[in-house]
């Protein structure tokens, strides 16, 4: 059973992870069984490298708020003409959808 | 154990003794459990000793694989007895390993055994070494996690009772004392807490051992409290981790509570005072305490309060002891983070005053941050939590009436109903409005103090300390200079304009002393005092700069204050230094604030471009620009003609690294002017770029004329040993990048707000009209325009291969564009296809292909006659093949010329819009033509994804915006381009493979009405259909990365939906061949995905059958695995 948030799996790295292993399921380096215990520890390992003080990025945003709710400690922000603002840097959309869950310790259940 | 020790007499291994060190070789030889006994110290000992980590990885591997084996069971007591410790604890971690590994090996009748022996072990060890001890009651715990409650039932006291009557025994020699059992016992206790918490166990095991755990719990508290009581300092520590553990599980508060007043005792002594903050850190944060706020926070605040906490505090900062201070400060954040609204509402109380003033005091804890503590901040995050506590106090009515006795007698019963709703609802109650506005009163004097607080922590050393510094403790001063930068924000929520008059008060003051420091010489260097006055300004305007996210752009009292001569007009204009820097940097944050206050837009622009000129200050000054140009264009358009003087006199001196923003930001206020009043400052603006483009360009056609041949060198080795440019390209790209620039600033910013389509091509046509009339008028326009193509012109002929320099011109080339407004310095769209159309054919670089593919996004239907319907007419005709290709098997398609087949359907289509279309088909053939030269094996399509990405993000484009031109190409450029896109199905890179899924999708998903129309694309599927099926199939069935399936079931779904008939045959006629799509994929589960698919039309139900045969066809079916995405 795991512990951790499974939503970085669609990340880019999370994908090319899985399509990793499954090259090493079918040709036969490893069992779905191993496979999914290195998922597991992505899914251990990322949730531990965002939410320990590794990541010192800093990034503020502006943005006109259209919606927001939440439901089983999920909280969802739709924004629209954000402007998120880097150290050096800003970068603009059209709409953006925050996804907020509660950062967990790591092996909270 | 004899029988594990008997079956590790076969035991190979890879390893060797060899003259006396034991070496790790590739040799193969059989050795006894009593030969690994005796090899495993030495490898112990060798391990520990050794500096070679190849050494001690081959060691470790070597030293893990032995555990694996049965007589490891054996190995653990013989290292146990050792002598040496390292030998001892791996001992005692190959029980845990075996005992987690290996559990369903131990024999029945050995299990209780094996926990006596593990016991005899942790007595032996109960007085020490704590690492040995402590990995035995890991191993302990493995044993409790598998055998509680079957083969050990309550185990809490029985582990107890046991240690217990071992008390000074003597085993081996060995006596065990009352002291050393308790820790031993506190040690297991701690340890299990943390091992139910973490290990994977079943759930019905997990409720077993809950079960028996909420048993033993009311034991374990009473053996804690016992040791709180009694015991001395060192037991008292490890009963509180022990403690702590218990509240991490999560037992419940009336658990715990008994307790509760030991452990806030246990505060208020040196030795037991980290331990018992660490456990009120966990209980304050754990859920239970909302419901036991009052509890927590009046039984801690005495303790905060206290004189010896008090002292603690004062003792810290004034010795600038971070090692005291660190726990006391943790705890009072903590408290802090956690009951911000219970300390919000009681904000009058004395011992919340005294509690503040302790935050105050950590806050502004002496030393740079990182550098020289890094305490303070941890209490940024109270004061933003204190801050949306207060915002969300509120009058309580009832107490108000309570109070008054007045309040409602107005409402009728309903709106009182409501107001007490209201108040019930509210997080804190109780407080009458003048409470309220006491609290209020004085949060403006906490926040106020705490932001001269914290101004003086963003105060940067001197230049000489802050050089001493290490990078990463610079970066981490920088980090928490914004961090407080926030906190301050947060400020301006509880002072509003107080803040700001403070802070403007606080630069005056600070001018003034500058003023006076400046006496005594304005070089930094030799002028100390200068200089901590400078540092000290600095952190002022910081703050203000800072600010500026939450200052209202209307506000009209302080800012105007602060850019007067008060202070604006004092600042720093001569000497280079990060107080200029950040004015710089505040001037420009402040843009949206200038928008509504003009006025002060001159001081700040001249203040602002004499720095350009600095190189210190450059980026800083360029970067303020930008943002006052973009946003207050419409302001500076009248003061355009200085504003080209003052650049003229500046060029020259401007860093080419900065030159670009300062034309950008020029770019911005002409782009306000109307077209005709813009083209002289354009030419100002642009006057010595294009000159200098037209020397580069004349220079490397002399050179190519030379006899250097067309791929003339661009690059060579740098100074620093790196491949770049050589100068001449290297200047031409940094004029190129100056164009972009301009033109970047040209564009609009109300571009994107184009609407209808009949406005879409009305605005167009407005466009071309004005671009006629200025270019009819002659003169300077049309040398505009002719210097622009060119440049444009001339790179694509003499650097075609340079990588970098054609990105630039496909850059300049995508920003002009636009169909809504027309500058002197764009080009026409027919002339932009021409350059994308020769880049190209001579070198086939992506950027080139999503140049293109702009072009036609953007171009074609206002060039063409806009959309499909005004073209072919309004009236689509029923089409006889709606059914699918199935109900038409013989089409006669007719796609020799589609564009006289155009002519005749469209309905007052112009000359100009006709021959419109054909250049877009002509486009599109030359890029396919080129392309597809390129790309004549899988190897070629693998070696260039990213043409390969671009050429499909173009076919998308066209298929999506210019369908006409699409199907206008010869058709056997058609069959080649769909070939080539069913045979990038087979590629592994993501880039090229998503694009050719997505073209695909897109291409599927054709759905017309007009015969013509229908009739082509139902052509080109008759003849690749079977193709474009099987590559599907193949994907699906693990050609394709399992992340592509989404993709593929996208482009399947309508596939089917449109061609019922056609895909049950061509999926039938595939899937019968043997070990297609995969090896294992069955018949009957071919069967079954062809059943499936065909038979709903839910998408949901769909994608579940193309998963599922997926996962069947990758070896995935039924594993946890295969569900995982």
């Amino acid at each position: 059973m795991s512990q951790y948030y499974e939503h970085y799996r669609k990340s880019s790295i999370g994908l090319a992870l899985i399509d990793s292993l499954d090259e090493l399921i079918q040709s036969g380096h490893i069992n779905p069984q191993l496979a999914m215990r290195v998922l597991a520890q992505f899914d251990m390992s990322i949730a531990e490298a965002f939410g320990s003080s590794r990541v010192r990025n800093r990034v503020n945003f502006k943005a006109h708020l259209d919606n927001y709710r939440s439901l089983d400690d999920v909280w969802t922000f739709v924004l629209s003409n954000p402007t998120f603002r880097f150290e050096h840097d800003s970068v603009t959309a059209e709409k953006v959808k925050i996804v907020a869950c509660k950062a967990r310790v790591p092996g909270e259940t | 154990m004899s029988t594990w020790t008997s079956r590790a007499n076969q035991y190979s291994q890879l390893s060797a003794l060899a003259l006396g060190r034991f070496s790790l070789l590739t040799l193969t030889f059989t050795i006894t459990s009593t030969t690994s006994n005796s090899s495993c110290s030495i490898v112990i000992r060798q391990f520990y000793a050794s500096q070679d980590a190849a050494y001690q990885k081959t060691a470790q591997e070597y030293l893990h694989n032995l555990q694996k084996e049965p007589f490891a069971w054996d190995l653990a007591p013989h290292l146990l007895s050792s002598q040496s410790e390292n030998s001892k604890f791996f001992g005692a971690h190959t029980y845990q390993v075996k005992l987690t590994r290996d559990w369903k090996t131990i024999p029945e009748d050995r299990i209780e055994w094996m926990r006596g022996e593990l016991i005899s072990w942790i007595v032996r060890y109960s007085s020490g070494p704590a690492f040995i001890r402590t990995k035995l009651c890991l191993a302990l715990s493995a044993y409790a996690v598998r055998a509680v409650p079957q083969y050990w039932t309550d185990f809490v006291s029985s582990f107890y009772q046991e240690m217990l009557s071992r008390v000074n025994q003597n085993v081996d020699g060995v006596s065990m004392s009352q002291q050393a059992m308790e820790l031993a016992v506190l040690e297991f206790f701690t340890i299990i807490a943390e091992e139910l918490g973490r290990a994977e166990i079943e759930p019905m095991k997990r409720a077993q051992l809950s079960n028996e755990v909420t048993n033993g719990t009311p034991f374990i508290m009473s053996f804690v409290r016992e040791i709180l009581l009694g015991g001395n300092a060192t037991s008292k520590t490890k009963a509180l981790v022990c403690f702590k553990s218990w509240v991490q599980y999560g037992i419940t508060f009336d658990v715990i509570q008994p307790i509760l007043g030991l452990v806030l005792n246990s505060l208020l002594d040196d030795e037991t005072f980290d331990a018992a903050a660490d456990v009120w850190s966990e209980i304050m944060s754990s859920t239970a305490a909302a419901k036991h706020q009052d509890t927590i926070c009046e039984g801690l605040m005495p303790c905060f309060t206290s004189e010896w906490a008090r002292a603690k505090h004062l003792e810290s900062i004034q010795a600038e002891n971070e090692d005291i201070s660190k726990s006391l400060c943790q705890l009072l954040s903590t408290f802090g983070d956690n009951f911000s609204d219970w300390i919000a509402a009681r904000f009058l109380r004395p011992d919340i005053v005294v509690y503040l003033e302790m935050m105050m005091g950590f806050a502004g804890f002496p030393g740079y941050y990182a550098e020289d503590e890094t305490i303070s901040d941890l209490t940024l995050n109270f004061w933003y939590m204190l801050q949306e506590s207060l915002s969300e106090l509120q009058a309580d009515v009832s107490a108000d009436s309570h109070t008054q006795g007045m309040g409602q007698e107005g409402l009728d019963e309903d709106q009182q109903v409501i107001l007490s709703t209201i108040s019930s609802a509210s997080n804190i109650t109780g407080l009458d409005t003048q409470s309220l506005q006491a609290i209020k009163k004085a949060s403006v004097h906490v926040y106020i103090r705490l932001t001269d607080v914290l101004r003086k922590k963003l105060e940067y050393p001197t230049h000489k300390v802050w050089m001493s510094w290490t990078r990463d403790i610079r970066q981490e001063f920088s980090g928490h200079r914004q961090e407080i930068a926030d906190t301050l924000i947060n400020s301006y929520h509880v002072l509003h304009d107080q803040i700001l008059s403070q802070l403007i008060d606080t630069s005056i003051m600070q001018l003034d002393e500058i003023q006076k420091s400046t006496l005594s010489g304005a070089d930094l260097a030799e002028n100390l005092q200068l200089e901590i006055e400078l540092v000290r300004l600095e952190s002022t305007l910081y703050c203000l700069k800072a600010l500026s996210e939450v200052v209202p752009h209307t506000e009209s009292i302080q800012m105007p204050r602060f850019f007067s001569d008060q202070v604006f007009g004092r600042l720093p204009t001569v000497i280079s230094c990060r107080a200029r820097e950040t004015a710089l940097s505040l001037v420009g944050s402040y843009a949206d604030w200038f928008k509504v206050h003009p006025q002060f837009l001159l001081p700040a622009l001249n203040f602002v471009i004499p720095a350009l000129e600095v190189p210190q200050l450059a980026p800083y000054a360029a970067k303020a620009l930008k943002n006052i140009c973009d946003t207050c264009r419409e302001s500076l358009v009248e003061a355009i003609d200085a504003f080209m003087t003052v650049f003229a006199n500046v060029e020259k001196a401007i860093d080419p690294a900065i030159k670009g923003s300062v034309v950008f930001s020029i770019a911005t206020v002409i782009q306000t002017l109307p077209v005709e009043r813009s083209i002289g400052p354009l030419v100002g603006l642009l006057g010595d770029i294009f000159t200098r483009s037209n020397e580069c360009l004349e220079a490397r056609k002399q050179r190519l004329s030379s006899g250097h041949g067309e791929i003339s060198v661009t690059q060579h080795q740098g100074s620093s040993g790196e491949t770049e440019l050589e100068p001449l390209s290297a200047m031409m790209l940094q004029q190129l990048e100056f164009l972009l620039s301009c033109c970047r600033g040209l564009q609009s910013p109300l571009e994107e707000d184009i609407r209808t389509t009949d406005e879409r091509i009305q605005v167009y046509q407005r466009t071309v009209e004005e671009r006629a009339a200025i270019l009819a008028s002659g003169g300077i326009a049309i040398e505009l325009a002719r210097s622009m193509e060119q440049v444009i012109q001339g790179v694509v002929m003499v650097w075609p291969h340079e990588l970098e320099i054609i990105e630039r011109v496909c850059q300049i080339v995508k920003t002009m564009m636009t169909v809504s407004q027309f500058s002197a310095l764009y080009l026409p769209f027919p002339t932009l296809i021409r350059v994308v159309e020769t880049g190209f054919q001579r070198h086939a670089f992506p950027c080139w292909l999503d140049a293109a593919a702009k072009i036609v996004s953007v171009y074609y239907f206002e060039t063409t006659g806009g959309s499909l319907a005004s073209k072919l007419g309004t009236s689509s005709v029923p089409s006889s093949t709606s059914g699918g290709l199935g109900s038409s098997p013989v089409l006669v398609v007719d796609v020799d010329n589609l564009a006289s087949s155009a002519t005749r359907h469209a309905r007052g289509r112009t000359p100009a819009e006709l021959e419109n279309e054909a250049v877009f088909a002509h486009l599109l053939s030359t890029l396919t033509t080129r392309t597809l030269d390129g790309m004549q094996t899988m190897t070629d399509m693998e070696e260039h994804p990213d043409v390969v990405h671009s050429y499909f993000a173009v076919l998308s484009q066209f298929v999506r915006h210019a369908p006409l031109a699409f199907y206008s190409i010869p058709q056997e450029q058609t069959d080649s381009l769909m070939n080539f896109a069913i045979a990038g199905l087979a590629l592994q890179e993501r880039l090229a493979l998503k694009a050719t899924l997505l073209f695909l999708i897109e291409f599927v998903h054709q759905n017309y009405d007009y015969p013509e129309m229908k009739q082509r694309v139902d052509g080109l599927m008759t003849r690749i259909g079977l193709q474009m099926m099987r590559g599907i199939l193949l994907g699906v069935g693990g050609h394709v990365p399992r992340s592509m399936v989404p993709q593929l079931n996208d482009c399947l779904y309508p596939l089917i939906g449109k061609y019922t008939q056609e895909c049950r045959a061509w999926m039938q006629t595939l899937l019968v061949e043997p070990g297609f799509p995969s090896k294992h994929a069955d018949h009957a589960s071919k069967e079954k995905f062809i059943k499936g698919v065909m038979q709903t039309r839910s998408p949901k139900r769909f994608k579940d059958e193309v998963h599922q045969f997926s996962n069947k066809c990758r070896q995935l079916d039924g594993s946890v695995f295969g569900s995982a995405i």
